[in-house]
């Protein structure tokens, strides 16, 4: 029994008439602790499959196990406590709170969260310590998305979800970000799943999931992960 | 403080436009609802307070035959009364040069009832004292220390007729201030009191005119609620069932007896009196008899006596004559004997024989001459007989003189005796009827809504108090859309960031706190500040005029929590509703499709394309504006609505004021068409005629004009004046009588008229049947056969044989006059005549419609009020509309900015849309506002006018054009908010 199971998951979008399958019958597995990138060109269902796996939206039909529990079944009360306690999310584009500074942004995730971790510490283990008091809007894209890390980092997650972390970066920091995601997979035992459709850096996952079309056409597993210091593009 | 909530207050002072809008229009519906409100319970409050402390009666009792110490101690003893005090008072003239004017002395009460409020110097102690109300001062110029001086009736009860006023007091009976032109608003013609001590009244009255009942408890309610009105209408359900018409019985009763007594007293005394004059005439009368039959027969005595004198002496006479022949015989033959003596003895024969003849003859001469003597004497006796005889016969006709002097006496005693007889005869058989013409005795049982000034207060209140309750209804309408509107559009804005804060995993609940927390932090503090304006400010602003309205010595302002909380509570309460509404839909959303960016809406094709004669006409732009307003279909009805609304108030507030000014002309053009009104006592007619006949009057008719009170079957009654004309022909020229359909209408015997609003106060209609109830209590039942227009005051038109039918002898008193044209200053000439004797008032219309604003001071007042309001209210949507409009907007706006818009281009734009709704809802508003303006009657409803609506052409433009300015006014703000838009932060996509 894998620590996470998607089955036959169906998302249909409809309007009228017209119906959209941006799921169409989705099947893949994640073990604890792994890090797994979902690889897919736009349009493919990557985005919308971590959605669903992380509570943010539903599905048509199917299954989504996640360390037993049926969150499919989930009713809109159980989604927000899964979402409070299990998930760490980390969106592409950082939506951070503008309001608040990079630290507060950080303690606001805490703040749900029973068993987080010190915002504080985070910030400095992302590599912000410096920046603690500006706002997103004084921080450069590399520095908001690091926020965003910690703020989903903070909540002790079970399963952190990255989609397209690196998406808005440069090179050089998106290793940076990828790093970062990768050692904290190691090293505090999280199971990462990174959407990207930068098929350069599938070494580096444990394993390697492709979308196409709504559906899984690949799943494999990597034994050998190389670490993203070593991966150049 | 936790992150989250630093985020809401960050939030608030981002979006301070947004946070004062809501603010703003929470201040302005909570200071209009607790304002007005709180005004409306302060000025009852301090009339209560007022009203407390000079002990107001709670009930007061007139009886037409006067109380009685039994009447007030059964009263006292009545479940609920807590005191029972008779009182006097009496109506008098006073006359001060050319003004006399009618004055209610009254006892000062010794429990201190109908207490008066002292202003300055002092109450009267001792008797020839008085303290009057500066009403009365001003009507006869006079000021503390002058005297008072009255005229007064024969039967009058008041001791001196010279009073020196020694202080100034406010009547709590009587709180109009007669400056303002209170006549319009009842009883102002009610005669002003001035107190005066016990000692000024004479001491031998032995009724009360009035009884004054203090009801337990009463004191404790406030007066005008209904556990006041309870109290005291239990107790006088009490006095009308129970007691009344046994104490009406037993007074009667009284006084019938009283009167009977004295009837029979003075009966028996006319009669005692009658009596002994009668017996002394009887006796007169015999005396007199007497005496004549005492003359009759002294008569017939001296009569007889003379002739028997007459007799006597002819007896005499004849026997004298006889004597003395017989004499001379014997003497002749004494002087033969002697002779024959001689001659005997010459020839000395016996003499003896002789000799004895001699002797004999001797003897019998000596007989006769002893008989003459006799006679001599008896003559002399009866001579001296005759001479008692002739002063008997004086005496006789001395007795017949003083006989016929007598009887000529006796004949005037008997005259005067009889004129006497039937005089009293005549005065008992009056006095009788009097006393059975004596009226049973009527109660009249009142509460203290009889007095004006205490009425007056409560419809002013009542009147506000509905003004104050409809328009906060619509601000508070207006302010929860806008709250809808302005958080809406905050969460719309807000969409990513509410679905980055699901997928950090906080619940609903807590997201929506962040809006719910700013909406109620922008309600809570506009209502707090709505609360003080409207406790602070608003009730001094009222008191002053109400100042100028009523005499209360102060106002109180007061916290009431109903209002006070009630007001913020549904205002911000309504507002925070509005919040949640608005989170509702987004919030029940997945985080997933949050964070995606919206769908933008469909275009959608208008009806306006299918007309491609004016379509293809139109430039694009144009056409881009006619998509746009119909793009946005809920914003659309929300910008009509908003100024439709503010219109429609705009309108609202100009009818009130169109109303009132309309009056003058209805009332005084229309209705009374004559030039002046004069009216005096009905002793006075004469005089009055007399002033009248005059060059500068070309007609006028001469009529009968009294106070009244009008009772429906409802229980509700209202002061009214009956008009009794002699002529109903030539009545028309003074007086316009139109029926409510505006028929015209003429007098008929036998029917009566009553003004409208007499109808829709006491709620009667034609047909049916009300009470008029004269001022000396008369009363009649009468059918009401025409309700007419009017809209001052309140009038019962009838002939004259109608009021002699139903009131009894009809005494004319007034007159309506037509002046010639040459008279060109109306007023004054009123004013002239007004100084006559005789004259208690004449004014002029030219005169009364000069005077006209004065009365409708808190009127013009909340209209200018509501007015301002309903501009800043139009203002507050305008700008929260479009505020919001270009927010939503801010994309497409941003990107014709960068297509190479101009700024001026970019303002048309938007404004053409806003101008065309205005315009839309200007168009809506109108109909709207006039629907309200005829609801106006129903909402001011005062005892003494009726306010038709009306509205002028004018108002209508005025509040186009507001509107219309409010619009153009908004949009120049909302242009700087256009050109500070970014094109490149707009533009920043999501993806």
């Amino acid at each position: 029994m894998a620590f996470i199971e998607f089955k036959n998951v169906v998302k249909e979008y409809r309007t009228g008439e017209t119906s959209i399958l941006a799921l169409n019958g989705a099947n893949f597995e994640v073990n604890k602790g792994e890090l797994a990138v979902i690889l897919g060109s736009s349009g493919a269902g990557k985005t919308t499959a971590l959605n669903i796996l992380g509570g943010m939206d539903t599905a048509t039909s199917g299954e989504v196990l996640v360390d037993g529990t049926n969150v499919s079944k989930y009713g809109k009360k159980d989604l927000v406590t899964y979402r409070r306690k299990d998930i760490g999310f980390v969106f592409q584009f950082y939506n951070l709170v503008p309001n608040l500074t990079a630290l507060e942004n950080v303690e606001l995730a805490a703040q749900v969260c029973d068993d987080a971790l010190d915002a504080k510490r985070v910030l400095e283990q992302v590599g912000l310590a410096y920046r603690m008091g500006n706002f997103p809007a004084q921080l450069s894209g590399g520095e908001q998305q690091r926020v965003s890390i910690a703020r989903a980092l903070a909540k002790n997650p079970k399963l952190l979800l990255c989609d397209e972390p690196t998406g808005a970066l440069d090179y050089t920091t998106g290793k940076q970000i990828l790093k970062l995601l990768q050692d904290t997979c190691r090293k505090n035992k999280i199971t990462v799943i990174i959407i990207t459709h930068n098929s350069a850096i599938a070494p580096m996952a444990d394993r390697l999931i492709k979308f196409k079309s709504g559906k899984v056409t690949e799943m494999t597993t990597n034994d050998n992960p190389i670490s993203i210091d070593d991966i150049e593009w | 403080m936790k992150a989250y909530t630093k985020d809401i207050f960050r939030n608030i002072s981002k979006g301070k436009k947004r946070f004062f809008a809501i603010m703003i229009i929470t201040i302005l519906g909570v200071t209009m609802f607790s304002g007005l409100k709180a005004s409306c319970v302060d000025l009852r409050k301090s009339a209560d307070a007022f009203f407390d402390e000079s002990n107001l009666h709670d009930i007061q009792i007139l009886s037409t035959l006067g109380l009685t110490d039994e009447d007030v101690s059964v009263l006292s003893k009545l479940d609920g009364v807590k005191l029972a005090e008779g009182g006097y008072n009496e109506t008098v003239t006073a006359r001060e040069g050319d003004v006399e004017i009618n004055v209610n002395i009254t006892k000062i009460s010794d429990h201190d009832l109908d207490k008066a409020c002292l202003l300055e110097g002092r109450m009267p102690e001792n008797k020839g004292e008085t303290a009057v109300t500066n009403k009365l001062l001003d009507l006869l110029s006079l000021k503390i220390g002058d005297k008072l001086n009255l005229s007064l009736d024969e039967d009058s009860n008041i001791t001196s007729d010279s009073f020196e006023i020694v202080g100034v007091v406010i009547d709590p009976t009587d709180v109009d201030n007669p400056e303002t032109a209170s006549g319009y608003r009842g009883d102002s013609s009610a005669a002003t009191r001035a107190f005066v001590t016990a000692d000024s009244i004479d001491s031998e009255v032995d009724y009360y005119t009035f009884v004054n009942l203090i009801v337990d408890g009463a004191k404790e309610e406030f007066c005008y609620s209904n556990g006041y009105t309870s109290l005291t209408r239990a107790v006088i359900t009490d006095i009308e069932d129970n007691l009344q018409s046994l104490r009406e019985n037993a007074r009667h009763d009284e006084i019938v007896d009283d009167a009977t007594s004295e009837y029979e007293k003075a009966k028996k005394e006319a009669e005692d009196e009658l009596n002994d004059a009668l017996a002394e005439l009887n006796d007169a009368q015999k005396e007199i008899d007497d005496a004549k039959a005492e003359l009759a027969d002294a008569f017939n005595t001296l009569t007889q006596n003379e002739a028997d004198i007459e007799n006597g002496l002819k007896e005499i006479a004849d026997k004298k004559a006889e004597l003395n022949d017989n004499l001379a015989q014997v003497r002749d033959g004494i002087a033969q004997v002697e002779a024959g003596i001689a001659q005997a003895k010459a020839y000395g024969m016996d003499t003896s024989g002789l000799e004895m003849q001699l002797a004999d003859l001797k003897t019998n001469e000596a007989m006769i001459l002893t008989g003459l003597d006799e006679i001599a004497l008896n003559e002399a006796k009866l001579e001296s007989g005759k001479a008692e005889i002739e002063s008997g016969w004086n005496d006789y006709y001395k007795g017949l003189e003083d006989l016929k002097d007598g009887e000529a006496e006796l004949a005037d005693g008997w005259a005067e005796y009889n004129d006497g007889k039937a005089e009293a005869d005549k005065e008992l058989a009056d006095a009788k009827k009097e006393i059975d013409d004596i009226d049973e005795a009527v109660w009249y049982v009142q509460e203290r809504t009889a007095l004006s000034g205490y009425n007056n207060i409560q419809t002013d209140a009542d009147s506000i108090e509905v003004i104050g309750t409809v328009f906060p209804v619509i601000f508070f309408v207006v302010a929860i859309l806008i709250s809808l509107t302005t958080i809406t559009r905050m969460v719309d804005e807000d969409r990513g960031l509410i679905g980055t804060y699901k997928a950090i995993g906080f619940t609903d609940r807590e997201i929506r706190r962040k809006f719910i927390l700013y909406s109620a932090m922008a309600g809570i503090i506009g209502a707090v500040i709505g609360t003080i304006l409207a406790y602070i400010v608003f009730p001094i602003f009222l008191s002053s005029v109400f100042g100028i309205m009523y005499l209360l010595p102060d106002f109180i302002l007061t916290f009431v929590p109903t209002y006070g909380f009630g007001g913020p509570i549904v205002f911000a309460g309504g507002i925070v509703l509005a919040t949640v509404l608005a989170c509702r839909s987004e919030l029940s959303k997945m985080p997933a499709t949050l964070m995606r960016p919206k769908t933008p809406k469909a275009g959608s094709r208008v009806l306006l394309e299918r007309i491609p004669a004016i379509w293809s006409r139109m430039s694009f732009l144009n056409k881009v504006t006619a998509r746009n307003l119909f793009r946005y279909k809920k914003r659309m009805l929300m910008t009509i609505l908003g100024i439709a609304g503010c219109t429609a108030l705009l309108l609202f507030g100009f009818a009130i004021r169109d109303s009132v000014t309309d009056l003058v002309p209805r009332q005084y053009e229309e209705t009374f068409k004559y030039d002046a009104l004069m009216v005096g006592t009905s002793d006075d007619n004469e005089k009055l005629l007399s002033y009248i006949e005059d060059e500068d009057v070309d007609s006028y008719v001469n009529f009968l004009m009294t106070q009244a009170k009008l009772k429906g079957e409802s229980g509700e009654e209202i002061s009214v004046q009956i008009v009794a004309v002699p002529d109903k022909e030539e009545f028309d020229e003074y007086v316009g009588m139109k029926d409510r359909n505006l028929e015209d209408l003429s007098l008929e015997d036998d029917e009566i008229f009553v003004t409208q609003n007499a109808s829709v106060i006491v709620g009667f209609e034609e047909g049916e049947e009300v009470n008029l109830q004269l001022l000396d209590m008369k009363d009649a039942d009468l059918e009401v056969n025409h309700i007419i227009k009017n809209y001052l005051g309140n009038y019962v038109y009838m002939t004259k044989e109608t009021y002699e039918k139903h009131f009894g002898e009809y005494k004319a008193n007034a007159f309506y006059i037509n002046l010639s044209d040459s008279v060109e200053n109306h007023a004054e000439w009123a004013k002239s005549m007004d100084k006559n004797e005789g004259v208690i008032s004449c004014s002029s219309v030219q005169g009364m419609k000069d005077d006209f604003s004065q009365a409708f001071i808190i009127l013009n007042l909340v209209v200018y009020v509501v007015i301002g309001m309903s501009a800043a209210l139009a203002f507050v949507v305008l700008f929260t509309l479009s505020t919001t409009n270009i927010s939503e907007r801010e994309r497409e706006l941003a990107t014709i900015k960068v297509l190479g818009f101009y700024d001026g281009e970019v303002h048309a734009y938007v404004n053409k849309e806003t101008i065309i709704l205005t315009l839309i809802g200007i168009a809506i508003g109108m109909p709207l506002g006039k629907f309200f303006g005829s609801t106006i009657t129903s909402v001011l409803l005062l005892p003494s006018i009726y306010f038709e609506s009306s509205l002028h052409v004018v108002s209508f433009l005025l509040s186009a054009v507001l509107s219309f300015v409010f619009a153009i006014a908004v949009n120049f703000i909302t242009d700087r908010s256009l050109n500070k838009i970014d094109p490149i932060e707009a533009l920043k996509s999501v993806e």
